[in-house]
């Protein structure tokens, strides 16, 4: 015998949800557009908006963590680096290992975001760890997508579809993630060489089944990262060569690349790309790169006018989302602008979040 | 339109188009793996180019006709049944692999491509398509992609929303659009993610990006039996607890174990209340460090005998007893019906003797063979159709089983999806708010309802008739019956 099923928790009870929701409806018949927020640290990130902010900040706090199950709920305005601090304690982490910004910084806003760091290739993108998200919707009413077990076909996947949507399907309340153990060992591999040259290098080492969880090229050193028991590690490094950093030296590295590596000189304008693997490094004036993602992710800062990066983009299939001096993606075809849209119409059918602050293609 | 006139007239609206309209060839087609319902089309076509599948849906949309999308037809809930005033659109003629790229460690292929087929593509750039359900001789991605389909491998490496990069897909207009990229990632709306496992209602899949993976330079198989159901769900709990994660972990219980040692004869302890199989992949010295790990953790659980598969061929033969374990039980009963609810790992064994209580109860037999590492159950009711009250009586103790899964925090279904098998299920996971918007974003891409209706999603009245079935807030629809 046992005590069953822990009760679900009756969100619609809660003072805070219920404000929130009643803030919402509001704003809907009157024709005002909110603006979800949590602790107002990653403004940089956002397209400037009008509208009223919803402050979402102080509903915070983990709500569940079951260390042997490997997932964690928490409300979405818990801060990221205490979620992590949490989850340390017990061993555990994101396997998605996002950026944490600011010690304010809150879950929810990460996954506003969906910025993965980077383990991304090897381990797990932010919405493949996403495994449920209670929101208030456009209407204001509660809504409860996904939950916490791995596998879950039921219904469209709206949890997933939360990650990168800045704001504009809904208030998120509460999340879910999955959850990987900590690893044994870390040790990472460096080689000074060229940009040419590591790049080049790269697919041989992601071609090894095994323990790699980092590929990168930063400051003129190409970085292998390697995790998991004692035993693969130490093959799987020897076998990358290079010499090894002292976890300190490696574990800043890996941060900066994390965080954003690059930061834009005077009259440079900062780019995040996405690119195919093979993509060749471009002839631009003034550029300064760092990879991740074993060549899938590329930092660049360079004077080169705006126009110059997105057709280099467009001529390789990639995206690029430029950071600074503000936010603005590169141009999609009209037909998914239009789907995206209604999507967000679905969600929120009286445009009360008015789709958020997600870059749009023009300054 | 009648079956006849509307032959001719997509016939002449798309040329080279192969149709069928005769009962007679599309009894082929009456159902999918969901055996139980059936319903012939008013006409089947197979294109074998891209845009012909865009031509019969721009046809379909301007003649307000319904369209359902069939890959394989291995699906196990009805997802491809026809309709009965519509047209089906069968993929399996887009078979051809478009790409395999190493060096992106990704492959390109059209939606009839079958999953093993991928793999084995693969196979001599070292890598590999990693999810891999059960039908994967014969399922196709297309499907795969329509249902997330997941396998045994999922544990490790993912359901296939985990293994995509990118979906091609033709709109209900008939127009063609891609969702993600040949990149990790993309701006705006992830709505690769909404796509996947969305069942046939959004759109059309006609190409499919995956990611490959390296294969692992060694696999394993340890079988560990144990005396109690309870005892060996309690042991998978353990081992991810111990922060391993096995390449697939699988629990068969007693009934199942003997069914499938009848049947082929893989060397399962017959007498065992439950077997549970850990497959372990990686270097020959990380394997012999995880599997002394995993066979601490599994003794201290209560194993009674570890067996470790010391050749490819001991481990296939591990291996066959699950892999044949449905066809197995097949043999108990004249007909059985196998159930897909998901649950936190940490009440596997709690619900698996919930499950034996219901059973007993029902007077139908249940034998669980399922992916246990992901909490993933798999209970097959064995019944025989042909008794009076047969199918209803197999069914009832299915929902029951179902709303236990949702009592528990879990999900209606795992990796098979909703079709119109678990329409009603449906009814006690979500409330109306949920299938509001589920209703809102499927008009977002099918404002007229006319891909694959009457699936995945059910109807706000459906569910208010069901009623007493909603489970709210984690109430059991029947509370007076005693709790396990």
């Amino acid at each position: 015998m046992s005590a069953g099923p822990a009760p679900r928790r009756d969100l619609s009870l809660d003072p805070f949800v219920q404000d929130a929701a009643e803030r919402i409806r509001q704003a809907a018949a009157a024709g005002v557009v909110l603006i979800p927020r949590g602790n107002s640290t990653r403004d940089a990130a956002l397209r400037a908006h009008a509208g009223e902010a919803l402050a979402l900040g102080a509903y915070a706090g983990i709500v569940q963590h079951t260390p042997t199950e490997l997932v964690v709920t928490a409300r979405a305005g818990t801060p990221l680096r205490t979620l992590v601090a949490a989850l340390a304690a017990e061993g555990q982490r994101l396997p998605f290992e996002p950026p944490l910004g600011d010690p304010r910084a809150t879950l929810g806003g990460a996954v506003a975001l969906g910025t993965s760091g980077p383990a991304r290739p090897y381990r797990a993108a932010l919405r493949d760890a996403l495994l449920g998200v209670t929101l208030l919707d456009g209407t204001g009413t509660l809504c409860r997508f996904g939950g916490e077990v791995m596998k879950n076909v039921a219904g469209f996947d709206v949890s997933r579809l939360m990650a990168g949507s800045y704001g504009q399907l809904g208030a998120m309340l509460e999340i879910s993630l999955r959850l990987e153990p900590c690893p044994e060992v870390t040790q990472t591999q460096a080689l000074a060489c060229d940009l040419d040259d590591a790049l080049a290098r790269m697919p041989a080492l992601a071609a090894r089944p095994g323990a790699l969880t980092g590929l990168a090229w930063l400051d003129g050193q190409l970085l292998a990262r390697f995790e998991g028991g004692a035993v693969e590690v130490a093959l799987d490094a020897a076998a990358a060569g290079g010499e090894t950093l002292p976890p300190p030296v490696a574990d800043n590295l890996w941060s900066t690349l994390r965080e954003g590596p690059l930061a834009p000189l005077a009259g440079e304008h900062l780019w995040r790309l996405a690119l195919p693997v093979d993509a060749p490094v471009w002839a631009l004036p003034s550029a300064r790169w760092a990879v991740d993602w074993g060549g899938g992710r590329r930092w660049l800062s360079t004077t080169a006018p705006d126009a110059a990066v997105e057709q280099a983009l467009s001529a390789v299939g990639g995206h690029g989302l430029r950071v600074a001096p503000s936010v603005r993606r590169s141009p999609q075809p009209g037909a998914l602008r239009a789907l995206e849209a209604r999507v967000a119409g679905a969600m929120d059918p009286s445009g009360v979040f008015a789709h958020g602050a997600a870059p749009g293609e023009a300054d | 339109m009648d079956r006849h006139t509307l032959a001719q007239a997509l016939a002449r609206a798309v040329p080279g188009l192969e149709v069928v309209a005769t009962p007679e060839a599309l009894r082929p087609f009456e159902s999918d793996g969901l055996t139980a319902l059936r319903q012939l089309p008013l006409v089947a076509v197979l294109p074998d180019r891209v845009e012909q599948v865009q031509a019969v849906l721009r046809f379909c949309f301007e003649a307000k006709i319904p369209v359902v999308a069939r890959g394989a037809g291995t699906g196990l809930s009805g997802g491809a049944l026809p309709c009965e005033a519509g047209v089906l659109l069968v993929l399996a003629k887009l078979n051809r692999i478009l790409e395999i790229n190493p060096m992106r460690q990704c492959a390109r292929l059209q939606p009839g491509v079958r999953n093993l087929a991928i793999s084995e593509a693969a196979a001599p750039h070292d890598l590999f398509y990693a999810p891999d359900p059960s039908s994967q001789i014969a399922c196709s991605i297309g499907g795969n992609v329509a249902e997330n389909a997941g396998g045994v491998h999922c544990l490790k490496y993912g359901l296939t929303v985990h293994n995509l990069l990118a979906v091609t897909i033709v709109t209900v207009e008939g127009d063609l659009l891609t969702l993600g990229g040949p990149t990790l990632e993309a701006p705006g709306l992830d709505l690769l993610a909404l796509f996947t496992g969305s069942e046939g209602l959004l759109g059309v899949v006609v190409e499919v990006t995956v990611r490959l993976r390296p294969i692992p330079a060694q696999q394993e198989v340890l079988l560990a039996a144990f005396d109690s159901i309870r005892a060996s769900g309690d042991a998978v709990a353990a081992v991810i607890a111990a922060g391993i994660i096995p390449a697939g972990m699988e629990l068969m219980d007693k009934l199942a174990v003997q069914a499938a040692e009848d049947f082929v004869h893989a060397g399962y302890p017959r007498d065992a209340a439950a077997v549970l199989l850990c497959e372990l992949d990686g270097a020959p010295a990380v394997l012999a460090e995880t599997r002394e790990r995993v066979m601490a953790v599994l003794r201290a659980a209560g194993a009674s005998s570890i067996t470790v598969s010391d050749s490819d061929e001991a481990r296939l033969r591990l291996w066959s007893g699950r892999k044949n374990a449905f066809p197995a039980v097949g043999r108990l009963a004249p007909d059985y019906y196998c159930m897909d609810g998901t649950i936190p790992r940490r009440y596997l064994g709690e619900v698996l003797d919930a499950i034996a209580a219901r059973s007993e109860a029902a007077g139908l037999p249940v034998a669980n063979v399922f992916h246990a590492g992901d909490g993933n159950l798999h209970p097959l009711i064995l019944y025989d159709a042909n008794t009076p009250d047969g199918v209803a009586r197999a069914e009832a103790l299915g929902n029951e089983i179902l709303a236990l899964c949702v009592a528990y925090g879990g999900s209606v279904t795992g990796e098979h999806g909703v079709g119109v098998e678990k329409l009603d299920a449906m009814c006690s996971q979500f409330a109306p708010p949920e299938l509001a918007r589920f209703k809102a974003l499927k008009a977002a891409f099918d404002p007229e309802g006319l891909l694959n209706p009457g699936k995945a999603v059910p109807t706000l009245a459906r569910c208010a008739e069901l009623g007493g079935m909603h489970v709210h807030h984690g109430q059991l629809p029947h509370p007076e019956l005693p709790r396990l």
